[in-house]
């Protein structure tokens, strides 16, 4: 099931929140797990049983963490220091073997069902190539919905008790509501025990309010996905399928198309899952601060699929460059080298975890590796002539804070990254190459003439003013948010007939001009295959 | 305090730090720098940040940095 | 003085469901007026370029004996007006693209009301678009809402709107092709030989659908008609499996299945997959179309006494209609054969 079906905005959606706000306080929660179930069977059926599962196993890590620290804490009382000290050394060992020993079977389903597949081939081929008959079977196993969501909010969840940040749930439906709360188990974001748990419990009282600001945000989030979204791909997917005869400049325009596209339709999913948790007085996380502001691709990262990042930041990266070996690394190697670089050693170690994480988290492919790995050079990159920028800068005398030099670092940030978009939407790494190439030995004309590419296929003036009004909307609206100005709460505050005139015109353009029937339908949310 | 405030200042000149108070939802100490803090403040006070204490709250600000750092050094 | 602050809390009082009230209202209101405008404007303005279905709205009352209703596969692969000339038979092609079974029930209810066919024609590739629970559930939705506001069955409407002249949107509807979509482009299919071929698929046909079926052949034994489940030829919606699947599910419920597929109807209607089909064997071309027209007319001479009206003098403007289509065809053809160096 996806949020922009009929069936889900019209039916299920409703009915949930119908069910949630007739129930008692104290009972809500379980409207949230009928409806939650409902979501998973009908959208992947038996393969709930792969869910219920690592829930199982969660659920157990948890007690288990939660039983040591108790004893811990009971046995300490009254030791001296010295064995307080060794017995707390003694609770972390067990605790990390617990905790290790169940990320690993938690990973291992992951990987059996998501890469299982791509590891074996790989394998055949390296077989093949050593002139080794023998080959191993490949296995066709079903991805079960959501299953790279909730395996990090899984583990998130199991390291954070460890940590002692998080208590455990002791109620197991409670804690599978967490990992499979309707709205984010598509496409995330991926959620924080301590962030959402907590919410998804306690029943919420109906507030007028927010709930018609979820309406706005589904609303909102709808336009991003059936007006624009949907019908960018079309043209998508014609220039990434036909790109050997285009001319240069279409495919430029079909990479940045691209990027639009994928914007559009993350963001607007992000839109539309806040807006259906906020119905039930959920808040869930930020997972887009308009990232086309960001200055670097650092601040991209920091901006774009926000809880991605910052589960790699938390759980991979900080973990690794805080380790006892590497700070030694850096203690010992700033006697030999300049300090600056000494310190940047454990963190390219980190960083190139993190990176291939993200890379491979996207997919089991070598495109999906590479495209984390880009920019993983890029991020090195720019770390190690961050001093040489800084210099040449300074030597020119251009400002760093002034304007035009935002401008130029925002448009480079652009560049970098549609020429990561193109990496990932291209089928295959020889095709990406090939289409890099096309761009740059193509030309002005290409086997198609210019106007013929651009508006000969299905895409008219009609859709490209369209979808340049559009953007221009996104764009206004992200730079009066990057100034502060709240957009809905300017239109929920001017007056009743200016509020109304947007409101009905949205609804209105969304079911008359939205590309929703016969060569549409099929478009699938693109995130929803991770 | 002013050991906290002379290691942020050598990390990131031209910030107030002794003002600041929201120092990483603003962006002044990313993941990164908060890295190479722990590795500075690990060194200054012979302590060990450990992973449970690196969130946001303990380095919103010089204060609470500070802060942390007396808790570890009690619990130590 | 006193009645104006009464008002005001009354307002403030019941003035938030009143407000939510009258938005709705407001925008039922609104979406019902682009519905309209939405239905006037996508009626065909030209008769020859374009086919609409819906203008079956605007024919006589009861004059339409044959109804045959399915996905863009209908309109491309049934002539009407061939049936006409062979036979008499007052058909017409009611194919929009991606039609589901409940769409289908919906228009054929519609349909009913101002027609009483005798023969109702099921085209079945549509029975395999739905396959999972969610799918059919979804269609289930849009075909009801578009029901009350049909603004959502006009696809994009609004990039369309603007195709239009204001003097087409008030010009009166007719169509003399009476739903069928005429196309002359070849593209051939790969798929010819082997399409029909047994081999393992993951087609199935849904209980959801199977239900959906049934009940639109108790609408037509209701009004009269006999039900005809058909497959038209297509090398990409048709298969050894979902005609073993239907072939199975009509006898269970001894519904007519009548399958063009099948080697000794193609082989009967001469179907020649390189220059039959327009688009490499989903939808059939002119010629593919006469064809399996042809096929279908003697199927129902042989099988179903249907009346013949040619001779009757209240069907007058059909034999004009056919007059005009034909003229249409044989232009459209000598422009194709000047063309050719």
């Amino acid at each position: 099931m996806q949020y922009n079906d009929w069936f889900f905005v019209v039916i299920f959606l409703p009915a949930a929140a119908a069910l949630y706000y007739l129930l008692p306080l104290r009972l809500r929660w379980t409207a949230l797990l009928v409806f939650s179930t409902a979501f998973y069977l009908l959208s992947c059926g038996g393969r709930i049983l792969i869910l219920l599962a690592t829930t199982l196993l969660v659920y157990v890590t948890g007690l288990c963490l939660d039983k040591i620290q108790l004893s811990f804490q009971e046995q300490k009382k009254g030791l001296p220091k010295e064995e307080r000290k060794q017995l707390k050394k003694q609770t972390e060992k067990k605790k990390r073997h617990v905790l290790v020993f169940s990320c690993i079977l938690l990973f291992a389903i992951l990987f059996s069902v998501k890469y299982l597949n791509f590891f074996c081939g790989n394998l055949n081929i390296l077989l093949d190539r050593l002139q080794i008959a023998s080959q191993i079977p490949v296995f066709h196993l079903m991805m079960p919905l959501g299953v790279s969501f909730y395996t990090l909010s899984a583990a998130s969840y199991i390291i954070d008790i460890s940590r002692g940040t998080c208590q455990a749930q002791r109620n197991y439906l409670k804690l599978l509501l967490f990992l499979f709360f309707f709205p984010v188990i598509v496409e995330g974001p991926i959620s924080r025990y301590n962030q959402l748990g907590k919410q998804l419990e306690e029943g919420h009282a109906f507030c007028y309010e927010t709930f018609c600001e979820g309406l706005q945000l589904i609303l909102w989030g709808l336009l991003k996905k059936v007006l624009i979204a949907d019908r960018l791909s079309i043209y998508v997917r014609y220039v990434f399928g036909s790109f050997e005869k285009l001319p240069s400049p279409i495919i430029i325009l079909g990479v940045c198309c691209y990027t639009y596209q994928i914007y559009m339709e993350f963001s607007g999913c992000m839109d539309m899952v806040t807006g259906s948790a906020q119905l039930f007085g959920i808040r869930l996380e930020q997972n887009f601060r308009r990232p086309f502001f960001s200055r670097s691709v650092n601040e991209f990262w920091r901006r774009w699929h926000i809880t991605l990042g910052s589960w790699l930041r938390d759980y991979i990266f900080y973990p690794i460059s805080i380790s006892h070996p590497f700070q030694n690394l850096t203690k010992q190697t700033r006697k030999y080298m300049n300090p600056y670089y000494a310190s940047c050693l454990p963190m390219i170690a980190a960083l190139f975890a993190v990176w291939f994480g993200n890379g491979i988290w996207h997919g089991a492919e070598w495109k999906y590796i590479f495209y984390g790995l880009y920019y993983y050079m890029i991020v090195v990159l720019g770390m190690l002539f961050e001093p040489l920028f800084v210099k040449i800068t300074g030597v020119l005398s251009i400002s760093r804070e002034s304007r035009i030099y935002h401008g130029f670092q925002i448009l480079r940030t652009f560049c970098l990254v549609n020429l990561g978009m193109l990496i990932f939407r291209a089928d295959t790494l020889t095709k990406a190459k090939d289409m890099i190439f096309s761009i740059l030995h193509n030309g002005p004309a290409g086997e198609e003439p210019f106007m013929q590419a651009l508006l000969g296929h299905r895409i008219g003036i009609v859709e490209w003013s369209m979808f340049a009004a559009f953007l221009l909307l996104v764009i206004i609206i992200g730079i009066l948010q990057e100034k502060g100005i709240g957009i809905r709460k300017t239109i929920g505050g001017s007056p009743l007939p200016v509020r109304w005139c947007v409101y009905l015109a949205a609804v209105c353009i969304l079911a008359a001009a939205g590309a929703y029937g016969p060569g549409y339908g099929a478009v699938d949310f693109i995130y929803a295959q991770f | 305090m002013e050991t906290v405030i002379k290691i942020l200042s050598n990390l990131k000149p031209g910030v107030d730090f002794t003002t600041e108070k929201d120092l990483v939802n603003r962006q002044i100490l990313t993941s990164m720098e908060i890295m190479l803090l722990t590795g500075e403040l690990n060194d200054a006070f012979d302590i060990e940040i450990t992973l449970p204490y690196i969130i946001p709250e303990n380095f919103s600000s010089a204060e609470a940095i500070y802060d942390m750092v007396q808790r570890i050094e009690e619990d130590e | 003085m006193t009645q104006t602050t009464n008002k005001n809390t009354l307002l403030k009082k019941h003035g938030r469901p009143v407000k939510v009230l009258l938005f709705c209202l407001i925008l039922s209101m609104l979406l019902e007026t682009l519905s309209w405008l939405s239905l006037i404007t996508l009626q065909n303005p030209n008769p020859m370029a374009d086919t609409n279905a819906r203008a079956i709205f605007d024919e006589p009352k009861n004059t339409v004996d044959l109804v045959a209703i399915g996905n863009s596969n209908v309109r491309s692969g049934i002539i009407p007006m061939q049936l006409w000339k062979d036979y008499g038979i007052t058909g017409y092609a009611w194919g929009e693209p991606a039609v589901d079974p409940f769409d289908a029930e919906l228009y054929l209810k519609k349909i009913f009301k101002k027609q009483s066919p005798s023969v109702v024609i099921l085209e079945a590739s549509f029975f395999f678009r739905n396959t999972t629970l969610t799918e059919n559930l979804n269609s289930r939705v849009k075909s009801g809402l578009a029901s009350i506001c049909p603004l959502i069955s006009y696809h994009s409407t609004l990039t369309k709107l603007f195709k239009y002249s204001f003097r087409d949107l008030m010009q009166a509807t007719h169509s003399v092709t009476k739903g069928y979509f005429v196309n002359f482009k070849a593209k051939s299919s790969k798929k010819g030989k082997t399409y029909m071929k047994k081999s393992s698929s993951d087609d199935v046909l849904s209980p959801i659908v199977e239900k959906q079926v049934l009940k639109i052949e108790k609408l037509c034994k209701e009004n009269g008609a006999q039900l005809i489940i058909t497959a038209l030829p297509s090398t990409s919606d048709w298969g050894y499996k979902r005609h073993e699947l239907t072939e199975e599910f009509c006898s269970r419920n001894q519904l007519e299945f009548l399958d063009m597929n099948t080697s000794d109807a193609l082989e009967a209607m001469n179907m020649n997959w390189k220059n039959d089909t327009r688009d490499g064997g989903t939808h059939l071309n002119y010629y593919g179309a006469s064809l399996a027209t042809g096929y279908l007319g003697q199927y129902l001479a042989e099988n179903h006494s249907m009346t013949d009206f040619r001779r009757n003098a209240e069907y007058q403007q059909w034999e004009e209609d056919c007059q005009y289509f034909y003229n249409g065809i044989s232009q459209i053809e000598e422009g194709k054969e000047k063309q050719k160096p």
